[in-house]
């Protein structure tokens, strides 16, 4: 078990240092088919508001060189009506379920922090910054949710601004900080013409995020864990996190891209897969290599005819 | 919902702009997908464990049909270089059935500057039901080469001023209307053909007239919130509710709908 938040009155505790990231997954009400949900650490839902938001009209997706630009409008009902609606889902769901909020108002933080306070089913809330926010505003946000409910906060960074509002954030009682929430981008709508502003999720942006987490860890006076997230579409690029420090990561667009692929990234992290051989070095392993295939490649032996 | 694989047995040109690919399927239950579900597709590789992420998001493929050698074939536009043996991933089955109302007796399909792939899916399922079956070309959907559809399909191009001969009898006399559009603007181009349709009908009822959406589907499971659709009873997913809508329950504009 992973504690992935501060220590304190509630932590969030993980069966898996791999959760699936906000906007990726639903509500928990969907890859029920596809993945073994319960292989993963947590799922964070998709972004909630106070109030209800609807879906932004026109192009929501531009397919990108290496990756694709999303620009949603986080559509949702609304707290109330999302907590209604999937309440026993949560409290029935076989992995933690971490509500994410967008960052509104400080008031409705509040709001926000009181209704999930009283739902047994959400483990903890993830609360997501905007691109170019203050320290300041960053902080009045943080503690209005903090202030309002029991459960661990963890804090979405946004990757450009991670640098100068992360302080701000885990002095404000931020459990954890999430690096990062995908970047936004603008491009170019093949089908309309179109300049369309949004998210981007590409394995471009682990380098950036990658190096985040890094310089966010050797900063010896930010005690909160950190969750790497961003780009992540192979195991050792979620290794890759951990090794920079991280106490978890998230998965996001693999999930839709290659769904299979994020779980064998949950397996491997959870120490489900294979072991790595006591007599094999790390450039002749890999976490899937069973014992045949190692001995096949690497032992003095004589091979077997039709083996090599 | 399956995450399986295909291998790509046999490539035939359709026409200049059009392929089909005839796909060996590693999970046989995907033959029974319907006319109306679609496949999200991309390449694979060997490994997967570094696949290449240059085509990143996967391409939505309509399958036209089961060959007599049980191997699934689909119909897509001539974008990307696809070889014999090549090994696709494949998600799916992806959306809703087609529904046809009960005692049809006459159809009506519109292309309207886009490829007629998704309805053509259903031409040999109405021809084998004794159902007249109408295709209406309009814009740039009029280079469509049609000759590999049943020769029952009545085959009609309109003008560039979206006329063509008959016009007032198409629309009246059919039963059901399937449109699907360009995508550089689907509402906008769905709004165009109801107000066409509504110039030769004094009324449009339910279950008349349904569009068939195609915008970019990411995740095909109805989580990532990028194909959502405005409609009397609520947001509607495309990829999961979809990918036909009745379009007097769409919210086409303020002078239609809302």
């Amino acid at each position: 078990m992973i504690d992935v938040t501060r220590p304190g009155k509630h932590v969030l505790t993980l069966r898996s240092p791999v959760m699936l990231a906000a906007g990726v997954a639903g509500f928990g009400n969907h890859y029920h088919d596809l993945l073994k949900l319960n292989k993963f650490g947590a799922l964070v839902t998709n972004p909630v508001t106070l109030h209800e938001w609807s879906p932004t009209r026109g192009t929501r997706v531009v397919p990108l060189e290496s990756g694709v630009l999303v620009h949603t409008g986080f559509p949702n009902g609304g707290a109330a009506a999302v907590i209604k609606e999937f309440r026993t889902i949560w409290q029935n769901a076989p992995l933690p379920i971490v509500l994410h909020v967008i960052a509104t108002k400080p008031d409705h933080m509040r709001a926000l922090g009181e209704m999930i306070d009283a739902e047994d089913g959400l483990s903890a809330v993830e609360l997501g910054l905007r691109d170019d926010i203050s320290a300041e505003t960053a902080s009045d946000f943080v503690s209005a949710l903090e202030r309002s409910t029991d459960k661990p906060v963890l804090v979405r960074l946004p990757l450009f601004d991670a640098y100068e509002i992360a302080q701000a954030c885990a002095d404000s009682g931020a459990g954890a900080l999430v690096v990062a929430g995908p970047p936004r981008g603008t491009a170019r709508d093949p089908h309309s013409g179109r300049l369309v502003s949004g998210r981007v999720y590409s394995p471009l942006i682990h380098p950036m995020a990658l190096r985040m987490v890094g310089v966010l860890r050797r900063r010896v006076d930010l005690e909160v864990p950190i969750i790497g997230a961003g780009g992540i579409h192979s195991l050792q690029q979620a290794r890759d996190f951990i090794d920079a420090g991280a106490a978890a990561v998230q998965v996001d667009s693999l999930t839709w891209i290659q769904p299979s692929m994020a779980e064998r990234i949950a397996r491997d992290l959870s120490g489900n897969l294979t072991t790595r051989m006591i007599d094999a070095l790390p450039d002749e392993w890999h976490p899937d290599m069973g014992d045949t295939e190692f001995r096949t490649l690497f032992s003095d032996d004589e091979p077997a005819q039709g083996m090599r | 919902m399956k995450d399986t694989r295909a291998r790509i047995e046999r490539i035939d040109l359709l026409n200049e702009r059009f392929i089909s690919l005839e796909l060996a399927l590693e999970d046989p239950s995907l033959k029974m997908i319907k006319p109306g579900q679609s496949l999200l597709a991309r390449l694979g590789d060997r490994s997967e464990e570094f696949p290449s992420w240059a085509l990143y998001t996967r391409e939505q493929w309509w399958p036209v049909g089961v060959t007599d050698r049980d191997v699934l074939r689909v119909e897509l536009p001539r974008r990307n270089v696809y070889e014999v043996g090549q090994v696709v991933q494949l998600l799916g089955p992806v959306g809703q059935p087609f529904r046809f109302r009960p005692r049809l007796h006459r159809v009506v399909l519109i292309a309207y500057n886009t490829a007629p792939t998704p309805l053509s899916v259903m031409t040999p399922l109405l021809v084998s039901n004794k159902v007249n079956v109408t295709l209406l070309l309009m814009g740039e959907a009029r280079s469509y080469n049609t000759r590999h559809l049943p020769p029952e399909v009545e085959i009609i191009k309109a003008n560039d001023r979206l006329e063509w001969p008959d016009m007032v009898r198409t629309m009246p006399e059919a039963d059901q209307v399937f449109a699907i559009v360009g995508r550089d603007d689907e509402l906008g181009r769905f709004k165009e053909l109801y107000q066409l349709m509504l110039a030769h009908r004094s009324e449009i009822p339910e279950n008349y007239a349904f569009g068939v959406f195609q915008s970019t589907l990411l995740c095909g499971v109805g989580s990532c919130d990028a194909c959502t659709l405005h409609t009397r009873s609520g947001i509607k997913r495309i990829c999961t509710d979809g990918p036909m809508f009745d379009l007097t329950a769409v919210r086409l504009g303020p002078q239609l709908h809302s």
